[in-house]
């Protein structure tokens, strides 16, 4: 089997630079940091995938604090402390229609989803394990995506 | 296949799936201790028990129910959370103490607490559909052979994070009163609840069926569904191939929500005419990520009952369900029960309950 992978990192710096798939995301300035750099990711990796595991390690944690802190506390803020909401907006970024699992197993949760991951994998179906790590005193996300690539086989002998 | 050995409830209107009913046909209305409150929003407040300690007196009433049921003691287990924001009441007004993980206290108190050992443990957090998704995630576990059986548990703390969370949206009913598919419907409100529930690969005495959960994200929009229905109409069709007798609907009293399983159900099935429509949350209010849960707990009832409990804040709808509402209770002689949920960021689902034979 071929594993594809990628990776990316966000910045969340004000004010934000318009990205690529804004004319998809029509409220893309309203998103978190976390949600950016998952959006970022799926685009960039362009993978093909029929469900999503998504494993967010410290949850929504800033996103949660922030909105709990800041004055002037917006709906738009509300959302995106509900982890689903970074796959679905990826999703509509994608275009696409999949299932979702958010999935999270304190510091056991890179390796719950991975598990997750192979027996979807071992099922016939072609997931994409997204996992998203915020670095929160810098503003800056990480992410990185694995899904697997086509089992057709030229890409098999390919792969070997 | 999946059976559901065991499943409980801790509502507004007490402990358990018969105070449940009960409740709903007195028409009770949720209890939420916040959404009647003056209190502020957006600061801690130490009126509230902290969730922690909901979790374990609830967790301790519901396991030792589990147990009285008498379930198998063999056989290798696995515990699931269920939740959307887990105890995030108790620690994000504190800074000192925030430590980042709203969730592992929770299963933590579970795997202090649970008479059997635990093979594997994971929380599902997604959204409003969390229930569904746990037992989604269960039945995954069981056809894997991983275990044998599946404890999960739903629980949210409607702290004033959540309830804030739910003001700024302007999701909330303006005058206390759920109304589900009502044409005058202007909101929901919230209720502190939780549930449990045991999927197991093997039925014991007075099981259920329980079908393959079908959920899907549909990225339309992060605070409502795709009001075509079209996703929602997908995972009802796969999750319940034949005609239900009945759907226990989200019915959170919401403008899109509603009318969006509105349409859902008749395009679904073309002889949607006999479908009864009921849903729970007008009487216990929205209990996040137990919520799923808590309907799989008045399907029971209404299978040992036969009797469907009405929408008794319904007045006039005019969506497509309008005849298939249950306004005043209902007998029920039906075998097949539909139980649907979104949630937030677009997120449906729908699982399927019968009788075992």
């Amino acid at each position: 089997m071929k594993v594809h992978f990628h990776s990316t990192q966000f910045q969340m710096t004000q004010p934000l630079a318009e990205p690529v798939w804004s004319p998809k995301v029509p409220r893309w300035y309203q998103l978190d940091g976390a949600a950016h750099v998952v959006i970022q990711l799926l685009v960039e990796a362009n993978f093909q995938f029929d469900s999503l595991i998504l494993a967010s390690p410290q949850s929504c944690n800033q996103t949660d604090f922030d909105f709990a802190r800041n004055e002037g506390r917006k709906a738009q803020k509300f959302v995106h402390t509900l982890p689903n909401i970074r796959a679905s907006m990826a999703l509509q970024a994608l275009d696409r229609v999949c299932p979702v699992y958010c999935l999270l197993s304190g510091s056991d949760t890179l390796e719950v989803a991975l598990e997750e991951w192979v027996a979807q994998r071992a099922e016939g179906r072609r997931p994409a394990l997204v996992v998203v790590d915020p670095v929160t005193d810098e503003n800056q996300y990480t992410a990185w995506v694995m899904a697997a690539g086509p089992d057709t086989k030229a890409e098999v002998k390919k792969t070997l | 296949m999946s059976y559901l050995n065991f499943v409980t409830v801790s509502t507004c209107h007490g402990h358990g799936t018969q105070k449940l009913v009960e409740g709903i046909l007195n028409g009770c209305g949720p209890q939420s201790r916040l959404n009647d409150s003056e209190s502020p929003f957006f600061s801690k407040n130490d009126s509230f028990p902290s969730a922690l300690e909901m979790v374990r007196s609830e967790l301790a009433v519901q396991i030792t129910e589990m147990k009285n049921q008498g379930l198998p003691e063999r056989g290798r287990w696995g515990v699931i959370l269920a939740s959307t924001k887990g105890i995030i009441d108790d620690l994000i007004w504190n800074t000192e103490d925030y430590n980042f993980d709203t969730f592992t206290p929770i299963l933590d108190e579970i795997k202090a607490i649970f008479p059997f050992p635990i093979e594997r443990s994971l929380t599902v957090s997604n959204a409003c559909t969390s229930s569904h998704a746990a037992i989604e995630m269960a039945q995954s576990w069981l056809r894997r052979n991983w275990v044998d059986h599946v404890f999960i548990f739903g629980f949210d703390k409607i702290g004033t994070f959540t309830l804030g969370g739910f003001q700024t949206l302007k999701a909330l009913s303006h005058d206390s009163v759920v109304r589900p598919f009502d044409k005058n419907r202007n909101g929901l409100l919230l209720g502190d609840s939780s549930a449990s529930c045991v999927i197991s690969r093997e039925p014991s005495r007075d099981s259920f069926i329980v079908g393959p959960v079908q959920g899907i994200c549909e990225g339309v929009s992060a605070t409502r569904p795709d009001i075509s229905g079209i996703n929602l109409k997908d995972c009802y069709q796969k999750a319940c191939p034949e005609t239900p007798d009945l759907v226990i609907a989200h019915g959170t009293g919401t403008f899109y929500n509603d009318a969006t399983e509105s349409k859902a159900i008749f395009q679904a099935f073309p002889d949607s005419r006999n479908i009864r429509v009921t849903c729970s949350k007008w009487s216990v209010g929205h209990s996040l990520g137990a919520s799923g849960l808590i309907d799989l707990g008045l399907a029971t009832e209404i299978f040992k009952q036969k009797i469907i409990p009405g929408i008794l804040t319904l007045q006039e709808s005019d969506l497509e369900v309008s005849e298939n509402l249950v306004r005043k209770t209902e007998k029920f002689d039906g075998d097949n029960i539909l139980i649907s949920s979104l949630g937030f960021g677009g997120t449906c689902s729908a699982l399927n309950v019968r009788k075992a034979q």
